[in-house]
């Protein structure tokens, strides 16, 4: 895993709503799980299906697609941006573990602090 | 066999985004070509263009494209768009609001299809295998395939308005969204569907444009008179993006919703040269053909026909052949229809190109204009004795063709006439 810095996060969120830049933005200056878990959500909501789009139930057990609203297709697109932003490749088999946003999150907290001790 | 009429049309090209901006620069012959630097820093001649004013949607990236404020589009369905499918998009909620259809939503529906043409994206194609390249095959946009193959038209806009009684994508090159129309009327001509939603869509970017400068086939004159069509001087053509969109209905279903025909869609034929890849036969032996054929189907006699949208595209090969095609058929027949070419005006839409000229013919039709062919000046040999308006004029139309050729020697022509 790759930490983005800002620069690179402005491109890659660039057409994003500013609240998603601007938690983006305190990540890149402090990343720590803290500082992912308000950035994920972001992401997160920006890929919600307008026809399903509602307020998520952020709890860590709330599935991604029933309890959040995202469909199979912005799952994927979340990855994919998520794995262009962090420079990670998320396999199919991984992917299928996670479900859950809790899970996702761990996930990504798991590479975020192996990144940090290296 | 059921009449077939046309109750709503949109179209978004150099020209404009509403129907008023079109039939003004109609009237007034002003180009939408602009000289434009598709690859900055690049080697190639060619300037001119047609870009879809209004819009911005030069980054692949969805999340920064704009559209004109009047269109309510769902945001979120961009992410599997390409820049085209907006534009299409815009143009058929246009054609459906005119046609009384505001909400758009066909679900209800078994009787109402979606017909589509386009190219694909070449320019997202390129972007995505650019990150399969780069990332050795590890990652990829998940929607690269369906924003970018030639069918992203058509998967994208049957979800959009729900269509469910058919969704077909035409691939015939220039000639495309004029074969969807034909078809289109077909269906609801032999009771298939109700109301079929017809939309062309392309694109100007370095990659859909500069390969045809490869084929030595643009002008490379670079302002708003590079294309000039039946003109001794033309050198190519130009190419130019947008949507187009008709709704076709059964006349009993325009009846039943309390609609207003714009149109009455009275027949098409289409041929095929059978000569060549990319020329056309070089007499328009193949184009006269399917001329012919759409007269017989209307059943309307050559001198019936007050004006033709001509294919015309400015290419020295093309309209010539479209010259003498038309010759033989009208002037030989004592017929003299107001021939224009409108690509002189809009570029050439390529997979857009036959149903933004059915718009335009058809907006002629209903408010009477008469359009001319902007920057004729010393018409081509061929066209002796056609009637080349040089400007537009104030005139009641009953009965219009609009041609259109493509690739591989496809000939369309379609027949509207006031109901």
């Amino acid at each position: 895993m790759k930490i983005p810095d800002a620069d690179f996060i402005s491109q890659k969120l660039a057409g994003y709503p500013e609240s998603a830049l601007s938690s983006g933005l305190v990540f890149a200056n402090d990343p720590k799980p803290g500082t992912l878990d308000p950035f994920l959500r972001e992401i997160i909501v920006f890929h919600l299906p307008s026809s399903t789009r509602r307020a998520p139930d952020w709890l860590p057990e709330a599935l991604l697609k029933t309890d959040v609203g995202l469909d199979s297709m912005g799952i994927a697109e979340c990855v994919f941006l998520l794995e262009e932003l962090f420079d990670v490749s998320i396999s199919n088999e991984q992917l299928l573990q996670l479900e859950k946003y809790g899970e996702l999150l761990a996930y990504l907290s798991s590479l975020l602090t192996e990144a940090a001790a290296t | 066999m059921n009449e077939v009429v046309v109750t709503g049309v949109g179209a978004a090209c150099s020209l404009g985004h509403s129907r008023e901006s079109l039939l003004s620069a109609l009237a007034g012959l002003r180009s939408g070509i602009v000289s434009h630097d598709l690859l900055p820093g690049g080697k190639s001649p060619v300037r001119a263009v047609g870009l879809v004013p209004g819009f911005t949607t030069e980054d692949e990236r969805w999340a920064l494209w704009r559209w004109p404020g009047r269109f309510p589009v769902k945001r979120d369905a961009l992410r599997s768009f390409a820049p085209h499918v907006l534009y299409g998009l815009c143009a058929a909620l246009d054609a459906l609001e005119q046609a009384g259809l505001p909400d758009h939503d066909f679900s209800a529906s078994e009787g109402a299809g979606l017909f589509a043409a386009s190219a694909g994206s070449t320019r997202l194609l390129h972007r995505g295998l650019r990150v399969m390249d780069e990332t050795g095959g590890a990652r990829g946009n998940p929607f690269g395939v369906v924003s970018a193959v030639a069918g992203t038209l058509n998967f994208n806009l049957g979800a959009y308005f729900h269509l469910r009684g058919a969704n077909v994508g035409f691939v015939s090159a220039c000639a495309s969204s004029a074969h969807a129309l034909g078809y289109a009327s077909d269906e609801i001509r032999l009771g298939r569907l109700d109301q079929a939603l017809v939309v062309g869509g392309e694109e100007v970017t370095a990659e859909s444009v500069l390969p045809f400068a490869a084929m030595r086939a643009l002008s490379l004159r670079p302002g708003p008179d590079a294309c000039r069509p039946f003109d001794q001087s033309r050198d190519g053509f130009v190419c130019g993006g947008g949507g187009a969109a008709l709704l076709l209905e059964s006349a009993q279903s325009a009846k039943a919703r309390g609609a207003v025909p714009l149109a009455r869609f009275d027949g098409w034929a289409h041929t095929a040269d059978g000569f060549h890849a990319i020329a056309p036969h070089p007499e328009g032996e193949g184009l006269e053909r399917a001329i012919r054929k759409t007269l017989q189907a209307a059943g309307w006699a050559p001198a019936r026909v007050d004006h033709i949208n001509a294919h015309a595209t400015g290419t020295p090969v093309g309209d010539k052949a479209e010259a003498l095609a038309l010759g033989r058929i009208f002037t030989a027949a004592g017929a003299h229809p107001a021939i224009a070419g409108t690509k002189a005006l809009t570029g050439h839409g390529l997979s857009l190109a036959g149903a933004l000229e059915a718009v335009l013919a058809i907006l002629c039709l209903t408010e009477g204009l008469e359009p001319g062919t902007a920057f004729l000046e010393k018409p081509d040999e061929a066209c002796a004795g056609l009637n080349l308006p040089r400007v537009s004029s104030p005139r009641p139309l009953r009965r219009v063709l609009s041609n259109s050729c493509g690739f591989g020697g496809s000939n369309v022509c379609l027949a509207f006439s006031r109901p």
